[in-house]
């Protein structure tokens, strides 16, 4: 009995998983590996022969200041996307979630901007900082207003941080929707009979029903911050003077500019496992979680 | 009541205002549309002062606009069609089966979502061009295209069935079901909400993809819209204002399908509340 | 009668090349080869100028890869699928980057036609050997692009640009112009822009030195034994970029601008010079009512004897070259057709002068160059007044202006002094492997 039952188990392992498995060995893993190997030879990007050099590239890398300044940058980023299109998603959520008139026309029209590319987006916002907001800037005579925000460090960190948190939170906006969506209203009502304000109904109501939500809208938004790069190449394609390079951007220039090909190739193992780490850590806890409930 | 009322009013003010945000770049791309690349240069935020129409007709000739539209459309519903299968096949797999292979490799295809396209791009073409000999065709960007989402159409079907219980399954393998059966006939109709968010999700990636399609696509009949937007960038320079155009062109269709998908994404959402 | 004549002449010429062609079909096999052109942004008429090739050499088909947004990442994947493009239309620096495999186009079995190039080969030689890898495909001017229908306003109709040959009378230049009501320049401040064009190019030119001292001197920087803070020639360029940063229009907010924002303030005398090239025609042509405009150099001494401070800079930034390590040795013979037809045939021409606007270091042209810039850059070829930047183009490291455009944006910014810039460049230099 046991053994039919285990048969069985493996027969469906067969059929339905290993397909999927298939497909992302031969897309992914196998690729990836042999981007491993590229990481350990210098290679122009063109010859069929490479000259291995041994974890000479990752020796540099590792005494590159630069690398790690771009890394504590994509850092920060990542933090300040996270946040920020989280918050400005859950809210979103629960704006169009709530009695509101025409509410599935609103959560419509507010998803639009992902339907459009990152580069599309990237260039058009570009003219609306470097134009739009400093003109109101100068009519308005507000000092900060009336200089680009592309072109100080710091405010082009924020920029970016802006816009792809616009893109981001629409996007994870849905997710909420559904989250809240899957409330009971009769959790809700409950709990408002019994004298809860909208603000307790909210924290110990609704937020612990969609944690699931969270996690994924989480997830979502920290590997995404982590590997961003059409919105960095359109926006602030890395400046001013380097300020917004983040280490996707950062690989395909030392790739495809400085044709070294198995230094990127050594930056992006490099990145692979520190966002492999964070996202298992996330998985493990959240899986921990679910258990407990 | 009279409270109740301003809250609304006060929501519905707060709504409009965070859609114009959303909407206004947008909004800015068609009206740039209708100006030459002169005006929009000169003042990006001025209404067109006469409506330049031509931008619309020259912008679908230089695009090849039908060519690359069927090419873009083949290509996103074959990767939708083959994520949504072997996705929600392998997380049925992963959210009903404990075993370790499984565990195992799904963990490390979650791990895998983190992996930076650029660390694997030239690998790709190394084995699906040089090796397979797949140039010039839809066909390993479509697989790819498949391996690449697989991840995640694992990952968030996975995470719905969960929230299914396993006395489902059990009343209909007590019934006699085979696992197969129970999965394209039970768990799968249940499954329509998550599958129609993921459809769309996948399929907007996939629409837009640039990089990927670059680097299999070479001739100009094979080409997809995210592709053929560049014939607007020269070296030095942009043609904006057909540019513009060319992209209002080039998202419309995916505009429409987004807007009638959302309808059954809302209603799915619904379902799945009531039977959760 | 004429009108009829021609008609008839035209017949017979076409009659006559068709039996040619046909003539020349039976003695050749059919071959199909390919190319890439990192021209972006005109694929229809690069495919129509392909299928008049293809008519006037039959037994060749060409396939033809457009390059995407960044032009050699397409360029390698193609490598890489085993796929190599035949004939690749691509910059000087990269071509002698993959020199290897490439084929020397100064030993094909027909060489005439290198008698009509009249310069720009050396863009791509290698140092120390007389292989040459690429016809040069066109010729770009670059230095101070000028309006001139400001400084006729302001020097009145017959002043000569010309006359702006030392630093003092360039400071005065534009102290005129801003007197009569005119800003006087504006600095574009892309990266690629600053680091390339305004540092690279100007920096390893003619003004170091001949071309051995070049090197030396890019060759010490590598080493980590050059300082560039004590080149006399390194300060004499920061100082006219001190000039054209206090003189900048966008002073308050130097790095805000755009290249099509910029180009739109000169071409429609809201500001009076900016440090460009020619190839910037393509995107002044989009605009209305454009003022009349031209090149003149940028002097960087007060010598007025120094013949340099007369010339502009001039390259031949990209050329054809021919694949070898993918293609057949019939392709490659093809290949070799195709290129020197897309360089130097009339209708090559027409399309590299005509459309893109680029001047040609050709001696057959006779396509009419409606880019004001180009006919500029003429002059200065034709009169032999080009500055020679061929060391950095050809022989620097190809992400120079990557990480050195940023130094100089940040310098423009006022974040980081010269001295500091100094270092940084020599860092960069010495951290080459």
């Amino acid at each position: 009995m046991l053994t039919k039952r285990g048969w069985d188990t493996w027969k469906l392992i067969l059929l339905f998983f290993c397909p999927a498995l298939f497909i992302w060995l031969t897309t992914m893993l196998i690729p990836f590996l042999y981007g491993i190997f590229i990481s350990f030879t210098k290679w122009d990007g063109i010859s069929t022969t490479y000259s291995m050099v041994g974890l000479a590239n990752y020796h540099k890398v590792f005494n590159t200041s630069k690398f790690w300044l771009s890394l504590r940058r994509t850092g920060i980023y990542t933090v300040g996307t996270v946040v920020l299109s989280n918050v400005v998603a859950l809210i979103l959520g629960l704006l169009l979630t709530s009695n509101l008139k025409g509410r599935n026309a609103f959560r419509t029209a507010i998803y639009v901007p992902n339907v459009v590319g990152g580069v599309a987006m990237g260039y058009i916002w570009q003219y609306i900082f470097n134009y739009g907001f400093t003109k109101i800037g100068q009519q308005l005579n507000v000092g900060w207003m009336s200089t680009s925000m592309l072109s100080d460090p710091s405010r082009a960190m924020i920029a970016l941080v802006v816009v792809s948190s616009w893109q981001l939170s629409a996007y994870l906006m849905i997710i909420y929707v559904a989250g809240f969506t899957n409330v009971p209203g009769e959790l809700v009502e409950a709990a408002r009979v019994d004298g809860a304000n909208a603000w307790r109904v909210f924290w110990h109501v609704r937020m612990p029903m969609i944690r699931s939500s969270i996690t994924i809208c989480l997830f979502l938004a920290i590997v995404r911050s982590f590997m961003v790069f059409e919105i960095n190449l359109s926006l602030t394609d890395g400046g001013p003077f380097n300020s917004t390079e983040m280490i996707a951007l950062r690989i395909y220039n030392t790739a495809y500019v400085s044709l070294k090909f198995g230094n990127a190739q050594a930056q992006a193992v490099v990145l692979f496992v520190i966002v492999a780490f964070i996202s298992v850590m996330q998985a493990y806890f959240t899986q921990k979680r679910e258990v407990q409930m | 009541m009279v409270e109740k009322r301003s809250t609304k009013v006060l929501l519905l003010v707060l709504a409009i205002v965070l859609t114009m945000f959303y909407l206004f770049p947008l909004v800015l791309m068609a009206l740039n549309s209708l100006k030459t690349t002169g005006q929009f240069t000169m003042n990006p935020f001025s209404l067109p002062t006469r409506l330049v129409a031509e931008n619309y007709p020259q912008a679908f000739t230089q695009m090849h606009f039908l060519t690359s539209l069927g090419n873009t459309f083949v290509l996103t519903v074959s990767v939708c069609l083959l994520v949504a299968v072997f996705g929600s096949m392998a997380a049925y797999v992963v959210s009903r089966v404990k075993n370790k292979f499984v565990s195992f490799f799904y963990y490390f295809m979650i791990a895998s979502m983190c992996a930076p396209f650029q660390a694997f791009m030239i690998p790709l073409v190394k084995l699906y061009a040089a090796r397979l000999g797949f140039n010039n065709s839809l066909l390993p960007v479509i697989y790819i295209g498949t391996g690449l989402n697989l991840a995640f159409a694992t990952f968030l079907v996975r995470g719905f069935l969960n929230a299914i219980p396993m006395e489902i399954d059990q009343a209909a393998m007590i019934d006699g079901c085979g696992s197969i059966r129970l999965f394209f006939h039970i768990i799968l109709p249940m499954l329509t909400p998550i599958m129609v968010t993921l459809l769309v999700f996948v399929a907007m990636g996939v629409w837009n993809d640039y990089l990927l399609s670059s680097l299999f696509l070479q001739t100009q009949d094979k080409r997809t819209l995210p592709m053929m937007i560049r014939v607007f960038c020269a070296q030095y320079s942009n043609d904006y204002a057909p540019m513009m155009a060319g992209l209002v062109m080039s998202i419309a269709p995916m505009l429409i399908f987004y807007l009638i998908c959302q309808k059954q994404i809302l209603a799915g959402v619904v379902q799945g509340s009531v039977k959760g | 009668m004429f009108k009829k004549m021609m008609a008839m002449l035209m017949t017979l010429v076409m009659l006559l090349s068709a039996t040619a062609a046909i003539a020349e079909t039976a003695d050749h096999q059919p071959v199909t080869i390919s190319y890439y052109s990192t021209q972006a942004g005109v694929d229809d008429e690069t495919v129509a100028t392909l299928a008049k090739f293809m008519e006037q050499y039959p037994w060749i088909t060409v396939n033809y890869y457009p390059c995407g947004d960044d032009q050699l990442a397409a360029w390698l994947a193609l490598y890489n699928g085993g796929n190599a493009p035949t004939v690749s239309l691509l910059d000087c620096g990269q071509i002698l980057n993959y020199s290897d495999y490439m084929v020397d186009l100064s030993k094909v079995e027909d060489t005439s036609f290198w008698s009509h190039v009249l310069s720009g080969t050396e863009f791509f030689q290698k140092e120390g050997s007389d292989a040459v890898y690429g016809i040069p495909g066109s010729y770009q001017g670059f230095s101070l692009i000028y309006n001139k229908t400001i400084v006729k306003k302001v020097f009145g109709e017959d002043f000569d640009v010309n006359t702006v040959n030392t630093v003092d009378k360039l400071v005065k230049f534009f102290d005129d112009i801003e007197a009569a009501g005119y800003p006087s320049t504006v600095v574009f401040s892309a990266d690629w822009a600053l680091g390339a064009h305004y540092l690279g190019c100007q920096l390893f030119s003619e003004w170091l030195g001949d071309k051995a001292t070049q090197r030396q001197i890019m060759a010490d920087l590598k080493d980590g034994k050059g300082g560039l803070i004590d080149n006399e020639h390194f300060n004499n360029l920061m100082d006219v970029f001190d000039i054209l940063k206090a003189h900048n229009i966008n002073k308050a907010d130097p790095l805000a601008d755009t290249q099509e924002g910029d180009l739109e303030m000169l071409a429609h005398g809201k500001v009076a010079t900016m440090f460009q090239g020619d190839w910037n025609w393509l995107a002044i042509r989009t605009f209305e009512n454009i003022d009349e405009l031209g090149i003149m150099p940028l002097p960087l001494t007060n010598d007025e004897t120094d013949a340099r401070n007369g010339k502009i800079l001039g390259s031949c930034p990209k050329g054809y070259a021919v694949d070898k390590f993918q293609n057949t040795p019939e392709q490659q013979a093809a290949g070799v057709i195709l290129a020197q037809w897309l360089a130097l045939s009339p209708e090559g021409e027409d399309f590299m002068v005509s459309l893109i606007g680029s001047t040609l270091p050709f001696d057959n042209v006779t396509a009419v160059n409606e880019n004001p810039l180009a006919v500029s850059t003429q002059e200065y070829l034709s009169a032999g007044k080009i500055l020679d930047c061929s060391t950095y183009l050809c022989e620097g490291p190809t992400d120079f202006w990557l990480v050195c455009g940023p130094f100089m944006q940040a310098y423009l910014a006022g974040q980081m002094d010269r001295a500091t810039l100094a270092d940084e460049i020599a860092e960069y230099f010495a951290d080459l492997d």
